[in-house]
C-alpha cells in the first residue's frame, strides 16, 4: 500500500462489495477505473492501454457490457475497467449506477478521465462529479487530433491547473500519449503526484448555507469521511444507496434541511456545475479559434441527412452491405459445407464404423449432433463474418447514429426510437445479435420494444429457406426468363412485409402492453471519425460473430440429437416422427402447410439453419421416396430440382411454398434468441411476450391466407 | 378437410369473443376490474381522505356530501361513519364530522402513498398526466406502508408530487405548503428556433420531468445556456442541436420542454 491510500477519499470498500462489482484483489498492484462521457473514443483509450490484453462480458447481475484489461508499467502490473460511458453519476440509469458504484465502492487507486476536447464542457460535467467522489483522477484529454483538426486549442497545462489534476493529452487512435497516460497512472498511484482538485461549484448563497449545513452533519457525525460535501448533497438528493450507508440519526437530520431547499434543488446542482465548467472550459482554451475544420462534416451531414441524398444514400449503402453479405457468403458457405457436412460427416461415419462403435451411438453423434451443428456453422457463420464487419464499421464511421437520425419520425409515429432501425438491421444478420445490440437503446419502453420486435426482421438462418421457397414454388410461376427476378421479389417482398409488421407491432405494444413504461429521447451524433480497420475485425469477429456462433452450436447440438432420435426411435413399428406427423397432420392442413413442417419448426427451434434439412429427412420419412437422401434419419440437402420434385410428390403446391415463407418469416425466434431475450429483460412475461406474439402472428396469417384462397378458388 | 367458408366463420367468432373480453375501457375485462375497483373505494380510506382534505379547506363535513363525493347511498355512508366512529378515526357533532388526531394520521398516510405514486407515474413511467390521478387512486390501497417506504426511498424521498402538492412525511406531517411546478406558459420554445439560429436557454418547463428532465439536464440544458439549430432531419422532426460542442438529436416535443430568450432579447 502507498502512502496516499489514507488521503483517498470514498467510502470504505467491503469485500463482500468487491466481489460484487467482479473484481478479484489478484495478480495487480492498481486497480484503475476508465470513466468517461459516450463518444469520448473511451474504448479506444481502453485498447490503446491494454492491446489485446482484454476481455469482455457482463457487469454481475446487470446487462451492461464490461471490459476489463492488463497492462504493465515501470514494472507495476495495473488493471484497468472500462466503465459504461455516462453523461453523470445520477445512478438514473443502469449505466450511471454501475459506473457510480464502481467509484464508490470498487476503490479504484487511480481514477482515468477520458475527456473529449472538442466537446470539453459538456465533458467536464461527468469531470467534476467524479472529482467530488474521488481525488486521484488522470485526465486524460483525448481528441486533440481531431480538436486540431477543427481548430479547436486547448492548454492542458491550463486545464491542469484549474482542474487541479495531472492533465495528459491524447490522441488514442494514433497512440499518441499513451505511454505518458501509463506513466502518470502509476505516478498517482504511487502517490508520486497527488491531485489536488479544484472545489465544487458552490451555489446561491441561501442554497449554499443549507448545503454547508448538511455537509458539516456529515462531518461530525462521520468525521473520517473527507468528501462529506458530496454525501451530504447525495443525501440532499435522496439517494438512497448513499443513505444506506449513513447513520439513521444523520439522515433524519438532512431530511429536516431538504425541506427548506428549493424544489429546483436538482435544477440548480446541475446549472451550478455547469456554470463551474463554462469558466473551465474557458480557462483551458486562451485562445479562441474559429471552428472552421468543422464545415467538413458539416457539409457531409447535409448530404446524408437532407431529404433529397440522405434516404437515397442510405438505402443504397444498406443495400451493398446486404448484397456483399449474401453474395460473398455464398462461396465460403459451400466450402465449409463441403468441408464439414459432406467430407467432415463421411469421415466421421468411416470412423465410427473402424471403431466398431454401435450403429445407435454412431447415428446419435455422427448423423445426429455433430450433422446439425456442421449444418449450423457452414450456414451461419460465412454471412455473420462479412455482416458484423460492415456493420461495425459503419457504427465506427458515426454514420449509423445519422441513419437513426433520419428514420426516427417514423419509428416515433409507432412509439419506438429511431435507433431501432439499427437493432433491426443487425437483426437481418442475427436475431440474438440484434437483440444484445438494443442496449444502445437507453429508453426503457423503446428498448422492450425493439427486442420484442427484432425477430420480425429476416435473419440471414432464414434466407435459405426464403430462397429456396422462393425459387421453387414463386419463381417458377413466371416466364423461365424472368424466373430469377420475380423469386427475388418475393424474398424482398417477405422481407419488407416483416418490416411492416415490426411497425405495425411497435404500434400496438406502445399503445397497449407497453403503455406505462418510462420513455425518454436522446441520440448524439458524433463527428465523423476514420474507422479503425484491425480493430473493428477484432471486435466485430470476436465479440459478436463468436459468440453467436457458440451460442448457436451449444443449441443445435442437442437439436441435432433429439432430431436422430425422433426419427430412428420407432413405436409399434414406425419412427417417432412417423407419428408426431400423422397427428400434427390436419393442424398443419388447416394453416395450408402440412405435418412435416410443423414438426420439423418444433424440432428445429434451436436453429431456423436447419429447417430445410429436417423438413426433406422428414418427408424422405414419411414415404415420399426412400432413394433419395443420405439415409434413414439423416440430415441432407439436395440440388433445388429435386428438393422441388420431391415436395411436390408429397402433395406440396405453391400455396404450401408461399406459407412457408410466411411462417418462415412469422414464427417463434430461435432457442439462442429467446435464451438471450430472458437474459437481457430479465422477464419472463416480456420473454413470453416476445416468443408468442410472432408465432401467433404466423399461424393466424397463414391459415387466413390459406382460407381466403381456397374460398378463392373453390378447392 | 374443413371448409374454408365454416372455417374462417369460426375464426372470426373466436376473435370477435376475444375482443369482446380483451378490449380496453368496454371490454368485459376492463368492466369487471372496474367493478371491483368501484366495489372497494367505499372504503375506509376514501372517506378519511376525504375528510382531510375538506377539513384542509376549512369545511364542515355533512354525510350527504361523502355520499355524494364517494358515489354511494347516503345510508352507507352514514353506516360508514358510524364504524370510523367506533374505531376512534371520526368524531361527530351533530350533522358534521370530523377527524380525530388518529384518523388524521391515518388520512395522511393514505395522502402520502397516493402523492407518492403520483410521483413515482410521473418520474419513472410513460403514464399520461391525465391518467395519474386514476392510477393512484386504484393503486393506492394496494400498497402496505412498508412498500409505500421502500417506494419513497427508490424515488429519492420526493418532497412534492407531480402537482406541486407536498408528500406528507413518514411520521404524519406536512412541513410546506404547496408550490407552483408548472409555471407561466412559455413564450417561445427551442422547437421555435429557426434553422441555423443560435439562441439562449431560460428554463426547462414543467412538462419536463423524470428521466427527459435528468437527461437534458445532464447534456447541460440549463438556464443560460447556448443552443444552435443546426440539423434538420429528412421530415424536419428530429432536429440536431449543438449543445455545448456535441451535436444533440432532439424530438420536437422535447424541444417544446426548452424555454429561450425571445428574439428580440437574445444575449
Amino acid at each position: 500500500m502507498t502512502p496516499t491510500t489514507s488521503m483517498r477519499t470514498r467510502l470504505p470498500a467491503r469485500d463482500e462489495s468487491f466481489i460484487q462489482l467482479g473484481v478479484r484483489s489478484d495478480g495487480f498492484d492498481h486497480l484503475v477505473a476508465l470513466a468517461g462521457n459516450p463518444n469520448t473514443g473511451k474504448s479506444t483509450v481502453f485498447n490503446a492501454l491494454t492491446g489485446l490484453r482484454q476481455h469482455t462480458g457482463n457487469w454481475p447481475g446487470k446487462t451492461v457490457t464490461r471490459a476489463e484489461g492488463r497492462f504493465t508499467v515501470g514494472g507495476d502490473r495495473c488493471k484497468v475497467v472500462d466503465l459504461p460511458g455516462t453523461y453523470s453519476l445520477q445512478a438514473a440509469s443502469t449505466d450511471e449506477e454501475v459506473a457510480r458504484d464502481f467509484l464508490l465502492f470498487g476503490a479504484p487507486a487511480v481514477t482515468v478521465l477520458v475527456l473529449d476536447a472538442t466537446a470539453l464542457e459538456r465533458n467536464l460535467n461527468l469531470a467534476l462529479q467524479v472529482l467530488e467522489i474521488t481525488p486521484t483522477v488522470v485526465v486524460c484529454l483525448n481528441l486533440m487530433d481531431e480538436a486540431r483538426r477543427r481548430g479547436i486549442a486547448v492548454d492542458p497545462e491550463a486545464l491542469a491547473s484549474v482542474l487541479g489534476v495531472p492533465v495528459v493529452p491524447a490522441a488514442a487512435r494514433g497512440g499518441e500519449g499513451v505511454e505518458a497516460l501509463r506513466a502518470m497512472i502509476r505516478q498517482v498511484a504511487r502517490g508520486e503526484v497527488v491531485p489536488r482538485p479544484t472545489p465544487p461549484a458552490p451555489f446561491a448563497p441561501a442554497v449554499e448555507a443549507l448545503v454547508r449545513e448538511a455537509a458539516d452533519a456529515v462531518r461530525a457525525a462521520e468525521p473520517a469521511r473527507p468528501n462529506a460535501r458530496w454525501i451530504a448533497l447525495r443525501l440532499l438528493d435522496g439517494d438512497e444507496r448513499v443513505a444506506a450507508t449513513m447513520p439513521s440519526d444523520l439522515v433524519d437530520a438532512i431530511d429536516a434541511i431538504r425541506w427548506r431547499l428549493p424544489a429546483d434543488f436538482h435544477d440548480q446542482l446541475a446549472a451550478g456545475r455547469f456554470a463551474l465548467a463554462e469558466r473551465i472550459a474557458r480557462a483551458a482554451r486562451p485562445t479562441a479559434v474559429a471552428t472552421l475544420g468543422a464545415a467538413l462534416d458539416q457539409r457531409l451531414d447535409r448530404w446524408l441527412t437532407s431529404p433529397a441524398t440522405g434516404l437515397p444514400l442510405m438505402v443504397a449503402m444498406l443495400a451493398v452491405v446486404f448484397w456483399l453479405t449474401i453474395a460473398g457468403a455464398n462461396v465460403p458457405s459451400a466450402m465449409l459445407a463441403d468441408l464439414l457436412v459432406d467430407r467432415g460427416h463421411a469421415w466421421l461415419g468411416t470412423m465410427a464404423t473402424a471403431l466398431h462403435a454401435p450403429d445407435w451411438l454412431r447415428g446419435l453423434l455422427v448423423d445426429g449432433v455433430y450433422l446439425a451443428t456442421a449444418w449450423v456453422v457452414s450456414v451461419m457463420l460465412p454471412p455473420m463474418a462479412i455482416f458484423f464487419p460492415l456493420f461495425t464499421l459503419l457504427e465506427d464511421l458515426g454514420y449509423l447514429p445519422r441513419v437513426a437520425f433520419n428514420l426516427d419520425a417514423a419509428f416515433r409515429r409507432v412509439g419506438a426510437h429511431g435507433k431501432q432501425a439499427l437493432t433491426m438491421c443487425m437483426g437481418f444478420g442475427c436475431n440474438a445479435a440484434g437483440v444484445v445490440a438494443t442496449r444502445i437503446i437507453d429508453s426503457p419502453r423503446e428498448r422492450l420494444v425493439a427486442i420484442i420486435t427484432n425477430n420480425f426482421s429476416l435473419c440471414n438462418g432464414r434466407w435459405p429457406t426464403q430462397i429456396l421457397m422462393a425459387s421453387l414454388f414463386v419463381g417458377v410461376l413466371a416466364p423461365p426468363a424472368l424466373a430469377g427476378v420475380v423469386s427475388a421479389a418475393a424474398v424482398v417482398g417477405v422481407t419488407l412485409l416483416g418490416v411492416a409488421t415490426m411497425f405495425l407491432a411497435s404500434w400496438a405494444l406502445t399503445r397497449t402492453v407497453l403503455r406505462g413504461e418510462a420513455t425518454s429521447f436522446s441520440l448524439e451524433l458524433p463527428p465523423y471519425r476514420p474507422p479503425r480497420l484491425w480493430q473493428t475485425l477484432y471486435t466485430s469477429v470476436i465479440d459478436r460473430t463468436l459468440i453467436v456462433l457458440w451460442r448457436a452450436i451449444v443449441f443445435a447440438a442437442p437439436a441435432g440429437a433429439a432430431i436422430w432420435l425422433l426419427s430412428n426411435v420407432p413405436i409399434a413399428g414406425e419412427p417417432v416422427a412417423v407419428h408426431l406427423i400423422r397427428g400434427l397432420e390436419p393442424a398443419g392442413l388447416l394453416l395450408g402447410l402440412n405435418g412435416v413442417i410443423l414438426l420439423a419448426y418444433v424440432v428445429a427451434i434451436p436453429a431456423n439453419e436447419i429447417v430445410v434439412p429436417t423438413v426433406l429427412m422428414l418427408t424422405v420419412l414419411t414415404g415420399g421416396a426412400p432413394e433419395a437422401g443420405a439415409g434413414a434419419g439423416v440430415l441432407f440437402e439436395l440440388d433445388p430440382a429435386a428438393v422441388g420434385t420431391l415436395l411436390r410428390a408429397d402433395g406440396w403446391t405453391t400455396l404450401t411454398g408461399v406459407n412457408l415463407m410466411l411462417f418462415s418469416l412469422l414464427h417463434n425466434p430461435c432457442s439462442t434468441t429467446i435464451h438471450t431475450i430472458w437474459k437481457e429483460t430479465g422477464s419472463g412475461r416480456w420473454t413470453a411476450v416476445a416468443t408468442l406474439l410472432p408465432v401467433g402472428l404466423g399461424l393466424t396469417v397463414c391459415f387466413l391466407v390459406t382460407q381466403v384462397v381456397r374460398l378463392l378458388t373453390g378447392s | 378437410m374443413i371448409a374454408p367458408g365454416p372455417a374462417l366463420l369460426v375464426f372470426a367468432l373466436l376473435l370477435l369473443g376475444a375482443a369482446g373480453i380483451a378490449w380496453p375501457v368496454h371490454g368485459l375485462a376492463a368492466r369487471f376490474r372496474r367493478a371491483r375497483r368501484d366495489a372497494r373505494r367505499i372504503g375506509v380510506e376514501d372517506t378519511l381522505k376525504y375528510l382531510y382534505h375538506r377539513e384542509a379547506e376549512g369545511l364542515a363535513v355533512h354525510a350527504d356530501a361523502i355520499a355524494g363525493a364517494l358515489g354511494v347511498r347516503p345510508t352507507a355512508a352514514r353506516d360508514l361513519l358510524e364504524r370510523l366512529g367506533a374505531a376512534g378515526l371520526v368524531t361527530s357533532a351533530g350533522v358534521t364530522h370530523a377527524l380525530t388526531d388518529r384518523g388524521r394520521q391515518e388520512a395522511l398516510r393514505v395522502v402520502r402513498t397516493h402523492r407518492l405514486l403520483e410521483q413515482y407515474l410521473a418520474d419513472r413511467t410513460g403514464v399520461a398526466p391525465d391518467e395519474w390521478h386514476t392510477f393512484a387512486e386504484d393503486a393506492e390501497h394496494d400498497l402496505t406502508p412498508e412498500e409505500a417506504e421502500a417506494l419513497a426511498a427508490r424515488l429519492g424521498q420526493p418532497r412534492f408530487d407531480p402537482h406541486g402538492e407536498p408528500i406528507p412525511t413518514a411520521d404524519g406531517t406536512l412541513p410546506v405548503t404547496a408550490i407552483r411546478p408548472d409555471g407561466p406558459p412559455p413564450e417561445r420554445t427551442l422547437a421555435d428556433a429557426a434553422p441555423g439560429e443560435t439562441v439562449r436557454v431560460r428554463r426547462l418547463t414543467g412538462e419536463c420531468r423524470g428521466p427527459q428532465r435528468r437527461r437534458l439536464l445532464d447534456l447541460g440544458v440549463v438556464p443560460g445556456t447556448t443552443i444552435t439549430a443546426e440539423l434538420s432531419s429528412p421530415g424536419g422532426d428530429p432536429v440536431a442541436y449543438r449543445i455545448r460542442g456535441a451535436l444533440i438529436a432532439l424530438r420536437r416535443q422535447q424541444a417544446a420542454w426548452i424555454e429561450i430568450d425571445g428574439p428580440g432579447r437574445a444575449a
